[in-house]
């Protein structure tokens, strides 16, 4: 320090110094602030919003089952006012930016306008778009109020299922907060939310309901939810089940490829024509099938595929909604920006479903 | 010499494509963005070819020094004057943006006006520092950033969410004759040549290899800027955003980074960038003014130092005073109206180096012949 030229040492003190000044700009300590992991919406019983918040309280000890939270609820007139109102209930300062779950109670998806309800979201700074959105049934406080004994964190155990670093479960269906603005805002492919139940100290997340118009239209049950997941998302993994001779069989698929077009011929039904590539390895069978006829375990197997997707896909369209993105594709492929949206309007319920699948049998796991 | 020339190029194209000109796309992209930008290519590469060709008959000289010899003071201190103020718009800009990006997403809590005094504070400071420093302080800072927007790109465009679809259907719209405001808003990112007509002065030699890399850089990150929100944003919903690519990096998760949101590496790493833009604008913008002033200023031996502070504290206090009154509509409007402006001077600008270059040429000639 010694040797330091003059003007090097005046500067150093002048930084000191200025560094100073960094401390008071009404910054917030950490200790200061609430961090709230998750936040439900219900509707409330006097007014429109009932919104519910969980905040966590920090511990110095991460163990299971020593994840401490606390919740509070308030209703209002809107989303903005609640939060204001509430602020009046704790002695800290609410901090937005480390929420990940937003749970929409049942009746609040199926009533409201989800495109105006949510307008708060969108706007504020803080909220991330990598947020996860969720239906929670039969309301959302319900949810918010479970305590998986195993949860480090809390709200962890809800962010694991859905980021699928924990589990990898081919039921869950996550939606980003991001993904679900997108799709709610544009026109030929609809939002969908993973619908949770909560149990007795777990949850059960196996059931998706899609919504269209801002509202929740449609609810399919874990078996569908399995074949949705595939249809609408980028799921690698799932379990087909096969039959050889009356003896059932089941195969993990590791490897799902899909694709598909719009045919409009000028005559005769417009189709959708669908290619499914599936590749995996026996999981379990009653019978051994390494010396067997593969060619006919896979058609086997893709036959049975084929009228599960077929159906899904109806169930969507009778009821009118597009999670898959047909519509989008039928607007980027047909260049008539002016009238193409009214025509896959009026195409889309009279269309058939053409799905061609492939099932690749790779191996019988470590035995014959 | 190459590599400089591009350091600029990729300067102006990086702040500029995340800034206004996607937003001012993004906004008219059902009326003619995509032609705006196919053609913007071409303009702007004309322009930045044409630039450069001329200027290689000046070796070693900086735009005083050329209009010098041309034309008399009546004529050329006014253009000096208004290109100097052009290019402490230019970087005013983005530095009361900028302070109203950070004090939304990074920190909140802070005043605005706190933070744009600081902001003016460092780039002040910055830029009355000699060119040839800033023109190193660019290599190091763009060679920092450069990786990890790059990384930033590829997560954004191997993202599951990432919607084909989506671009596809933008392409029903691209035949639409684009607004002058749209055309001057694209060519901006290709503007980054233009700080040679200053920092020639460094420079012995002004020759630059690959310049066909201008043109094809130049289209991938200009299309990269507008596909991506389009992609992760939607058709309908990259409308309603108003910081398009914050958001957009806002969609990016690292599962397994030290942070997990994408967005507040894409901030700090644009915070570098545009303190070092700004400091290129008004670096330039302070030289080309205290050309204007009279010789005897400049003589004065304590004056010397004490001028470019004068000069950058003038610029700084007013880009203050924008800072306070403006707002974010006010803000959008006016940058439509300067990029106009930016795009005629610069095109007339161009046409004036070419009109210099031919006579300089000719003049040469003579003398050999």
């Amino acid at each position: 320090m010694a040797n330091l030229p003059k003007h090097a040492k005046r500067c150093c003190i002048i930084v000191l110094l200025c560094a100073n000044m960094l401390s008071g700009c009404g910054f917030r300590d950490i200790d200061k602030r609430f961090f709230v992991v998750e936040m439900a919406l219900d509707k409330g019983e006097k007014k429109p919003y009932k919104v519910s918040l969980k905040l966590a309280i920090p511990s110095p000890k991460m163990e299971p089952g020593d994840s401490k939270s606390q919740i509070i609820s308030a209703e209002g007139d809107s989303i903005a006012e609640t939060v204001r109102r509430m602020k009046s209930m704790v002695d800290k300062e609410f901090d937005f930016g480390h929420t990940k779950v937003f749970i929409l109670g049942k009746p609040f998806a199926e009533e409201v306008d989800l495109r105006h309800a949510l307008d708060w979201l969108a706007r504020r700074r803080d909220i991330q778009g990598v947020a996860f959105l969720a239906m929670g049934q039969p309301d959302a406080l319900t949810v918010l109020k479970v305590k998986p004994p195993s949860e480090r964190l809390p709200g962890n155990s809800l962010i694991l299922s859905f980021t699928r670093e924990g589990t990898d479960s081919p039921f869950i269906v996550p939606e980003y907060w991001f993904d679900f603005y997108r799709r709610l805002r544009e026109r030929g492919k609809d939002p969908y939310l993973p619908v949770i139940i909560p149990e007795q100290e777990t949850f059960d997340i196996s059931k998706v309901a899609v919504v269209a118009g801002g509202r929740s239209k449609l609810e399919l049950d874990d078996r569908d939810t399995e074949i949705f997941n595939q249809l609408a998302r980028y799921v690698q993994r799932s379990v087909l089940k096969g039959e050889y001779k009356g003896k059932s069989f089941e195969i993990s698929v590791d490897q799902i490829k899909k694709k598909y077009r719009i045919v409009t011929p000028a005559e005769g039904q417009p189709s959708v024509e669908m290619h499914v590539t599936l590749k995996g390895e026996v999981e379990e069978s009653a019978v051994s099938l390494f010396e067997k006829d593969w060619e006919m375990l896979e058609r086997n197997l893709a036959e049975n595929q084929k009228q599960r997707y077929v159906e899904v896909l109806e169930k969507l369209r009778d009821a009118n909604v597009d999670p898959v993105g047909f519509g989008l594709r039928y607007r980027a492929t047909r260049h008539h920006p002016a009238t193409e949206w009214e025509e896959w309007q009026k195409i889309y319920p009279r269309v058939q479903f053409h799905v061609h699948v492939k099932v690749e049998l790779k191996g019988t796991g470590i035995v014959k | 010499m190459t590599r400089y020339y591009f350091y600029f190029f990729l300067i102006c194209m990086l702040i500029n494509t995340i800034f206004f000109v996607p937003r001012i796309l993004l906004s008219q992209r059902f009326e003619g963005g995509i032609m705006a930008m196919i053609l913007a290519v071409l303009i702007g590469s004309a322009l930045a070819l044409t630039f450069t060709k001329a200027l290689s008959q000046f070796p070693g000289q900086g735009l005083p020094e050329i209009l010098t010899a041309f034309m008399p003071s009546a004529i050329r201190i006014p253009i000096l004057l208004f290109l100097g103020i052009m290019w402490g718009v230019a970087g005013s800009i983005i530095i009361i943006t900028f302070s109203v990006i950070t004090n939304r997403f990074l920190s909140p809590e802070t005043s605005p006006e706190f933070l744009l005094i600081c902001f003016c504070g460092i780039c002040c400071w910055a830029s009355t520092r000699k060119s040839s420093a800033i023109i190193s302080v660019t290599e190091i800072v763009i060679l920092l950033n450069l990786p990890i927007v790059a990384f930033i790109m590829y997560k954004a465009y191997t993202q599951k969410y990432f919607e084909w679809d989506a671009v596809k259907v933008m392409s029903d719209y691209t035949f639409k004759m684009p607004s002058w405001t749209l055309l001057s808003a694209a060519t901006y990112p290709f503007t980054g040549y233009i700080n040679f007509s200053l920092y020639n002065r460094y420079f012995k030699k002004l020759k630059v290899a690959h310049q066909w890399l201008i043109p094809i850089v130049g289209a991938a990150v200009l299309f990269t800027s507008i596909i991506v929100p389009i992609g992760v944003l939607g058709v309908t919903g990259v409308g309603d955003y108003l910081y398009t690519w914050i958001s957009t990096a806002d969609t990016l998760r690292m599962q397994y980074g030290f942070i997990e949101r994408v967005v507040f590496l894409f901030l700090f790493i644009y915070i570098g960038f545009s303190l070092l833009f700004v400091t290129i604008t008004w670096n330039i913008g302070i030289q080309l003014i205290l050309e204007c002033l009279p010789k005897r200023l400049k003589k004065v031996k304590r004056g010397r130092t004490a001028l470019p502070w004068i000069v950058a504290f003038i610029i700084a206090a007013v880009t203050y005073w924008a800072g306070i009154v403006s707002n974010d509509k006010g803000m959008i409007g006016s940058v439509k109206v300067w990029l106009s402006i930016r795009f005629d001077s610069e095109i007339l600008f161009v046409l004036l180096m070419v009109w210099m270059a031919w006579k300089r040429h000719r003049e040469r000639r003579s003398e050999h012949g």
